[in-house]
């Protein structure tokens, strides 16, 4: 029963990370791939503040609030200035640069994160310092309950749309009177935002660190697209996946790190699959 | 071979006279050069968003240099385990790559990048610590042959970056539904690529484990990913351009030592792409060696005849169903407002999308899959292609002389001022000298009148051309038109 829950906690959590990172992904064509470092920041900035004393409330909002603000600044540092200088300019080379862009602002946080954190003191605690055991269960339905207007404000919103339209084609979003860096940094700041949510509803099963922003990154981002682009059910059933292969793993291999068997169990299914999803992304907007 | 020449005697003679204490420090830098070329042939040269750089480099380092420690032999014998070791992984990403597309293939990379790391902790850990042996007992032979060694790195880029292997290799990382169309097969010519990209990581990972005489799992993470990727995109269009680049972001960290510099020198980087998106040297015009003989320009005759084409009862996007047929000799117009299917029926008879028996090639079933078509003679071109180098192309379009020739005839006839990337497509159809040709709305890029002369010449010459069109000057033209409505 331990395992069980362990995995659909955090098959929850990869699930709602990868609904997450839709949002930007919808406005850009590029994965969040600094997601997990984000992650990570604001779930040790609500444990810290836990430690020190403050009321698990405040520390929780404050959490999630860096999380929205790390994120959005990936927008202003990172892909404007990387972004094509026309519109119509050659868009692959303009997603090559925002990837490698978040790739290094990723290893830019992991860096400065790490020295940060060395020698500080950080308990960590379940969400909002619930008690265990019914904790779990309010976190999973605080995640069940996030995926759920997440995804609702993705498909049906005119804030969704307007994503769509922005990813599509940035010159129709313009001239809908879009604008394309306002709109990408909103983006970000809801993915960094609910990222945290999902570190926070982890939190008791898992062990989240700056050692763990790789891993969490991948975990979020395929959740998102191994299934399919843009679809919440995919991206939940992808996440408890990757939750039971990575209970499964440690089960089997207590000494070995899960990444090894999520990251080839990540590669195999875009090895597999990679020609639908192919096909699937272009036609996603 | 004079240049080279001369940087390997600098180089050589640069490690001679080098002081003391600053051997060592020398040598990681020359092992960074290694490692910059190897991300720059990845990224660069092929276009892969390759985040397992670090992996192919760490595989090398635990694998090569420590393995060799272990059994007792010579750092020197794990060099070719690490070269091994590195091809394998540059291929693995090469090959899924270009089965997902450059975005997609940026997350399997990371993936294939973290398991790899995991698996050399296991090692490691199960290995228990190991200071690893020198590469040859002194630190200034150290730094002879590790900057010998990046000299030869940057050499073979630039010569192997030239070869027909690296163009195929760029066509499929970058575009592979291209590549597809042209009878290749993606993964495999990405494959390739890939594979040289992470020998040259590979040995830059058992160079550097040998100079720094010890190594951990996690440096070959994210981290070193992240920072070789930007260096290759930094660096710009020559394989020094990766030397550069990789100096650039890491090189201040090896003079002081960790990893927090790069928050200065990566930041660095990103401002210095944010300004020359290019990257700091000018990226070659033809990475590949234009062919030796002048081999004029003639129009293409089909390589194995005209092929004819049957569609029966195909279903269209709204509902209805259509029948029509083309032979060699003449151009079929498939007419219809946007949104009526003539986009989908002709990746229907490319073989991109299943076309559930409703399609005859040459009075036959087809063979399925757009590579088999391609390889039976069938060409198409796209509505919006994306920009291909000129040679690269040709790599992957061309085998003979005869090739060139009628890609050269069609670059001619549709003129350098016309939109580049479409009229590229045309040429690469040309080259090919197809039997059936298929346009998808070739007239929204091109003069109309230039591509009406391409088509016409290709039937003169024998083959059946199919256009999906709805511009009159394009109807006015064709042979036949059959009408395809929503």
């Amino acid at each position: 029963v331990d395992l069980a829950s362990s995995a659909a906690l955090l098959g929850l959590a990869y699930g709602l990370v990868g609904v997450a990172v839709s949002a930007p992904m919808l406005a850009s064509r590029a994965l969040h791939l600094a997601v997990g470092p984000v992650l990570v920041v604001g779930v040790v900035i609500g444990f810290l503040l836990s430690t020190l004393g403050v009321a698990a409330p405040i520390a929780f909002g404050v959490a999630v609030l860096s999380g929205a603000l790390l994120s959005a600044l990936l927008e202003p540092l990172v892909l404007r200035p990387l972004a094509a200088r026309n519109v119509g300019d050659d868009d692959g080379d303009e997603i090559v640069r925002w990837l490698v862009g978040l790739a290094v602002a990723a290893a830019l946080i992991e860096i400065a994160a790490g020295r940060w954190l060395v020698g500080r003191a950080v308990r960590p605690r379940p969400l909002l310092g619930l008690v265990e055991g019914s904790g779990l269960v309010v976190s999973a339905l605080l995640g069940a309950a996030a995926i759920l207007v997440l995804s609702v404000a993705l498909a049906e919103t005119r804030w969704g749309r307007r994503l769509r339209l922005l990813g599509g084609s940035r010159r129709a979003a313009e001239l809908s009177g879009i604008l394309p860096s306002r709109t990408r940094a909103g983006a970000l700041a809801v993915s960094g935002a609910v990222a945290v949510v999902a570190g926070l509803v982890i939190a008791p099963v898992a062990s989240i660190g700056t050692n763990q922003s790789a891993g969490l990154t991948i975990r979020g981002v395929a959740a998102a697209v191994v299934l399919g682009v843009g679809g919440p059910v995919r991206a939940v059933i992808a996440g408890l996946g990757l939750g039971v292969i990575e209970v499964a793993s440690q089960w089997l291999m207590p000494g070995a790190r899960s990444d090894v068997a999520i990251g080839l169990t990540v590669v195999t299914v875009l090895a597999i699959r990679g020609g639908e999803l192919r096909r699937d992304w272009g036609r996603a907007w | 071979v004079r240049g080279p020449l001369a940087a390997l005697v600098t180089v050589v003679i640069g490690a001679l006279v080098v002081p003391d204490e600053m051997l060592h420090v020398a040598a990681g830098l020359a092992v960074l050069a290694v490692l910059g070329v190897g991300a720059w042939l990845s990224l660069r040269r092929i276009g892969l968003v390759d985040l397992a750089t670090g992996a192919a480099a760490g595989a090398g380092a635990s694998v090569g240099a420590v393995g060799a420690t272990l059994t007792g032999l010579p750092v020197a014998a794990g060099l070719p385990v690490g070269v091994a070791l590195g091809a394998l992984i540059g291929a693995l990403v090469g090959a899924v790559g270009a089965r997902t597309g450059r975005v997609l293939g940026s997350l399997a990379s990371l993936a294939l990048g973290l398991a790899v790391v995991g698996a050399i902790a296991a090692w490691l850990g199960a290995a228990g610590f190991h200071g690893i042996a020198r590469l040859t007992g002194g630190d200034r032979g150290d730094l002879v042959v590790t900057a010998v060694v990046a000299v030869a790195a940057v050499v073979t880029a630039g010569a192997a970056g030239r070869q027909g292997f690296m163009g195929r290799a760029a066509v499929a990382a970058r575009a592979p539904h291209i590549a597809s169309s042209l009878g290749r097969r993606p993964s495999v010519d990405a494959a390739w690529g890939g594979a040289l990209a992470g020998a040259v990581l590979g040995l830059g990972g058992v160079l550097g484990a040998s100079v720094s005489g010890s190594i951990v799992a996690d440096g070959y993470g994210l981290v070193m990913s992240a920072g070789l990727a930007l260096a290759a995109l930094v660096g710009g269009g020559l394989p020094v351009g990766g030397v550069i680049g990789a100096l650039v972001v890491f090189g201040p960290g090896a003079l002081v030592g960790g990893a927090a510099p790069m928050l200065v020198t990566a930041t660095i980087g990103l401002a210095v792409l944010a300004v020359r998106p290019a990257g700091l040297l000018p990226q070659r015009s033809a990475p590949i060696d234009p062919p030796r003989e002048d081999t004029g320009a003639t129009p293409p005759e089909p390589r194995h005849g005209g092929i004819s084409l049957e569609v029966r009862d195909a279903p269209l996007p709204g509902g209805g169903r259509l029948s029509f047929d083309a032979h060699p000799g003449e151009i079929v117009c498939l007419a219809g407002p946007n949104g009526a299917g003539k986009s989908t029926l002709i990746a229907m008879v490319a073989g991109e999308i299943d076309d559930g028996g409703h399609v005859l090639i040459a009075g036959r079933i087809p063979p399925r899959g757009a590579v088999l078509r391609a390889r039976a003679g069938v060409a198409r071109s796209w509505q919006r292609p994306p920009s291909l180098d000129r040679t690269d192309g040709m790599a992957a379009a061309a085998r003979e002389a005869a090739d060139l020739a009628a890609a050269r005839w069609a670059g001619d006839l549709l003129g350098e001022g016309a939109e580049d990337d479409a009229r590229e497509d045309l040429v690469r159809v040309a080259a090919r000298r197809p039997g059936l040709v298929l346009l998808d709305e070739p007239a929204g890029r091109l003069e109309p009148a230039a591509v009406v002369a391409f088509a016409r010449a290709l039937v003169d010459g024998g083959a059946t051309v199919v256009i999906a069109e709805h511009r009159t000057e394009i109807i006015g033209s064709c042979d036949r038109v059959v009408e395809v409505t929503p």
